[in-house]
């Protein structure tokens, strides 16, 4: 708000002349009632305030004939946020945040701000991108008070520490760190208050802008913090030690530290029996390494290493790909880019259109540059299955990343075969082994390698066997239960 | 900044000199088999198969050959021939011509050897007559070095050729006490036949073994899962047939005496079932008298056999190995003396199991 400070300083810095230079709004409504017994002037932003609260709970108030001071009307007011100021500064952020300012005198210095702020959000709907059959059904809107209502109502624990920063010089966006106390561990619930604290930016307009301005490394493609549209999977990671992040307007939670295993977690996982969910996050783990690997592997394979072809598909390669002008890369590059601007003009456009796009895409595309003879319809197939094995990845931030880093594997491969993709894989390890979130080893339970925390990382074992908090969260209430009391409880059953 | 700057360099030099030769797939002539033909003293013709697949999936064959002295030289000089380069990384067989085995196929197996790119399951094999010509021709299914070691493997996995490929080759060179052998294959009415074995002294052909003694060698060599044997008996004075199948041997060896003179006793054990009978009725007496042929005649042929390669003093079955195998500070060149007398006892042991889901026995 430094722009209003300096012209005010300028001025005659009287809330009378802030009122005029609010009058020049046109939502700006400065109403003034000399009927009533004591007569007032009322103040505030038509489009912030609800009106229902003013009409309900504030002027049957006013037109009172026993209120005659600022400090009688706000003992009588039946809401719990009055102030009655003569501060400046304070009267101008509240009334552009949602409050309404009354005064008896035009003049007058002081005026009571109430807030009465309006609360216009989407309703609670089904969570879309992280859907799941089975579970609850609810997912994150942009209302911050609605979000931590949601998680509040799931973790009705006095352990439960919110702790709120207003960031952005010009949006003023609240922003919610939250935690439980005793249960996360110090060092992180500090690295995240003071990375949060420190944000530095003009304007916040989603979560994903905090994600950017906190993460540890931010040329890394890998996203450090988790996005969920889930309050259930928010607060199931609060309850593991967890720190997650709330952002006023968007509809994504932060969760971190994480690791990378965890993002191929589904919390649908654990809704289901545990060898179900074992074999769908290890197809969920394939489908990554296929994604990323099988294009690259394809032009490695036909450009340098002919020998590892069986000789049965010799036959099917050879003829699908001999009437093809381009070279392998070339070819794969092509179909990549091709699938990309799909999804791209896919994501674009609205859902009916889209739909149309598909088609036109998959069944025209496809088909027609195949009949051409432009690309082979072997490398389509494994185009088409490494697109569909990306977005397998529940969290749609990574599987954006595992499609982008396909395209330096494909180069490593066509420079130098499958010892380029020895090489493209090695520096992979190597950023991912650097990597942090929020000062947390991102590789963890295989480097470090925990033995504990592979229960719930590349299987999900039954949750009797997990009495314990991951040790990458490093809590300090590291018991989630006591696992012998389930068992014993099991005993005395039979 | 610094950092990146030295990585773009890097990446720019190593990417731009430090490449490797490509080889596209659809732009090689992937050769599938070699063939060698003697001509003259030091003289070879190789020919090399190369499946020319077409864009509708069909499969036609082009021969290459040239005459050098040397293989690989004379495989290098194939490019010479042809519009695209020719690989030899998926050579699945490599054909020597009879006269060329007589020779010795030391100078012929070394590039073989050497190359990297060449896989030791390769299929090794003789062929009696022209190898030119038999490459030459054409086999529906697959192009014709597909063909060639799909039948070689069939015969190894389902009929009478011991198994073999380039390995077991190189490993019954180079060990001590056994010699190798490999299948002899001719052209006959446009198809792939299998004639014999071919008995190595080291890389030299020196004999061969008909088509029917392959049964016993290859009881005697390995233990066979499945084959078929055919048995002429005479019953009230005609000449009947009976048809042994899904033999299943077992051999062991027992060796006596290994520091003086050594004797080998050879147990062979074999289990099959009566399928086929020309006579009247298969009986208990049949298979009763079926066991007993069968194990005279197999023992027949086994220490006649042996006779023989004692005789050439070859070893193909290594007897050398087991013995060597046995004895602490084993002596190669004592051995060799001792091998061509040495006694060499075989004991067959036959069971009929059953003899098909007709009357029983």
């Amino acid at each position: 708000m430094s722009w209003f400070k300096k012209e005010s300083k300028k001025e005659d810095h009287s809330l009378f002349k802030v009122i005029q230079h609010f009058k020049k709004s046109g939502d700006f409504i400065d109403f003034h009632n000399p009927q009533s017994p004591v007569p007032y002037w009322i103040s505030y932003f038509g489009s912030l305030i609800d009106v229902e609260i003013l009409h309900r709970d504030i002027l049957p108030f006013l037109n009172k004939s026993s209120i005659k001071k600022l400090d009688e009307l706000k003992a009588a007011l039946p809401i719990e946020n009055v102030t009655v100021t003569s501060d400046l500064e304070v009267i101008q952020k509240m009334m552009l945040t949602g409050s309404l300012l009354i005064r008896f005198t035009e003049k007058d210095s002081h005026g009571v701000l109430v807030k009465a702020e309006m609360n216009k959000a989407r309703e609670v709907t089904i969570p879309e991108e992280e859907f799941s059959v089975v579970g609850p059904k609810e997912s994150f809107v942009e209302s911050l008070t609605t979000n931590l209502n949601l998680v509040r109502k799931r973790l009705p624990i006095p352990q439960l520490e919110i702790r709120e920063f207003l960031i952005g010089t010009l949006s003023q966006t609240r922003v919610a760190v939250i935690y439980i106390a005793g249960i996360a561990n110090e060092e992180n619930i500090n690295t995240a208050l003071q990375r949060v604290g420190d944000i530095q930016f003009h304007q916040i307009l989603d979560s994903s802008y905090i994600a950017q301005l906190i993460s540890d490394n931010d040329n890394s493609p890998f996203p450090q913090l988790i996005d969920t549209e889930r309050p259930d999977r928010a607060v199931g990671v609060l309850a593991e030690g967890s720190i997650i992040i709330l952002v006023d307007g968007s509809p994504h939670a932060l969760i971190g530290p994480t690791t990378l295993v965890k993002f191929f977690s589904a919390l649908e996982d654990y809704f289901l029996n545990w060898q179900l969910a074992s074999v769908l996050r290890i197809i969920r783990l394939f489908a990554v390494s296929f994604s990323i690997l099988v294009s690259p592997v394809y032009v490695a394979v036909l450009n340098y290493h002919y020998e590892l072809i069986p000789k049965d598909l010799m036959a099917t390669l050879v003829s699908s790909r001999s009437l093809i002008p381009l070279p392998p890369f070339l070819e794969a590059l092509v179909l990549e880019l091709a699938i990309e601007l799909l999804r791209e003009a896919g994501a674009r456009l609205p859902t009916k259109v889209g739909q149309t796009i598909g088609i036109v895409g998959g069944i025209v595309i496809g088909t027609a540059s195949v009949e051409a003879g432009l690309t082979s319809n072997i490398l389509l197939i494994i185009v088409a299955l490494a697109a569909l094995a990306s977005f397998t990845t529940p969290v749609y931030k990574m599987s954006n990343a595992i499609r982008l880093i396909r395209f330096p594997f494909l180069i490593f491969a066509e420079l130098w075969g499958l010892v380029g993709i020895a090489i493209a894989f090695t520096f992979l390890m190597g950023h991912l082994l650097r990597l942090t979130s929020f000062g947390r080893p991102y590789l963890e339970p295989i480097y470090p390698p925990r033995f504990e925390d592979l229960k719930d990382a590349f299987l999900r074992l039954p949750f009797k066997m997990q009495p314990k908090r991951p040790i990458e969260l490093q809590s300090p209430d590291t018991i989630k239960f006591s696992g012998k009391a389930a068992k014993q409880k099991k005993d005395i059953d039979e | 900044m610094k950092k990146i700057i030295i990585a773009v360099i890097v990446m720019a030099i190593v990417g731009y000199s430090g490449r490797v030769d490509k080889e596209i797939l659809d732009e090689l002539d992937v050769a599938t088999a070699v063939g060698f033909d003697y001509k003259g003293k030091n003289k070879i013709e190789t020919t090399a198969v190369v499946p020319v697949i077409n864009p509708d999936k069909s499969i036609s064959n082009k021969t290459l050959s040239s005459i050098d002295n040397l293989s690989k030289e004379s495989l290098v000089n194939l490019n010479r021939k042809s519009p695209k380069p020719v690989v030899n990384g998926k050579i699945e067989v490599a054909l020597y011509s009879k006269k060329l085995a007589e020779v010795g196929l030391q100078d012929y197996i070394d590039y073989i050897h050497r190359d990297p790119s060449i896989g030791t399951r390769l299929l090794l094999a003789v062929v009696d007559g022209n190898v030119k010509k038999l490459l030459g021709e054409s086999f529906k299914e697959y192009d014709t070095g597909t063909y060639i070691q799909r039948q070689i493997n069939n015969n190894i996995k389902n009929g009478l050729i011991p198994k073999n490929n380039f390995h077991l080759f190189l490993s019954s060179y180079y060990t001590r006490g056994m010699d190798p052998v490999l299948p002899i294959i001719e052209l006959k009415d446009k198809k792939i036949n299998v004639k014999g074995l071919a008995l190595f002294k080291g890389t030299q052909m020196v004999g061969s073994l008909p088509y029917r003694y392959m049964f016993v060698f290859k009881a005697l060599h390995e233990t066979i899962k499945n084959a078929g044997y055919k048995l002429r008996t005479k019953e009230k004075g005609k000449t009947e047939y009976i048809s042994i199948q899904g033999l299943q041997t077992k051999k062991k060896f027992h060796v006596r005496n290994m520091h003086t003179t050594p004797e080998i006793t050879l147990h062979l054990k074999i289990k099959g079932y009566i399928r086929e009978y020309t006579g009247e009725k298969v009986t208990a007496k049949t298979a009763v008298k079926a066991e007993k042929l069968m194990k005279d005649k197999v023992h027949k042929e086994a220490v006649s056999m042996i006779k023989d390669f004692q005789r050439s003093n070859i070893d193909p079955l290594s007897f050398g190995d087991q013995v060597r195998s046995r004895t602490r500070n084993w002596d190669g060149k004592k051995w060799e003396q001792q091998y061509k007398n040495m006694k060499v006892n075989v004991k067959v042991d036959v069971m009929i199991l059953e003899i098909g889901v007709v009357d029983g026995l």
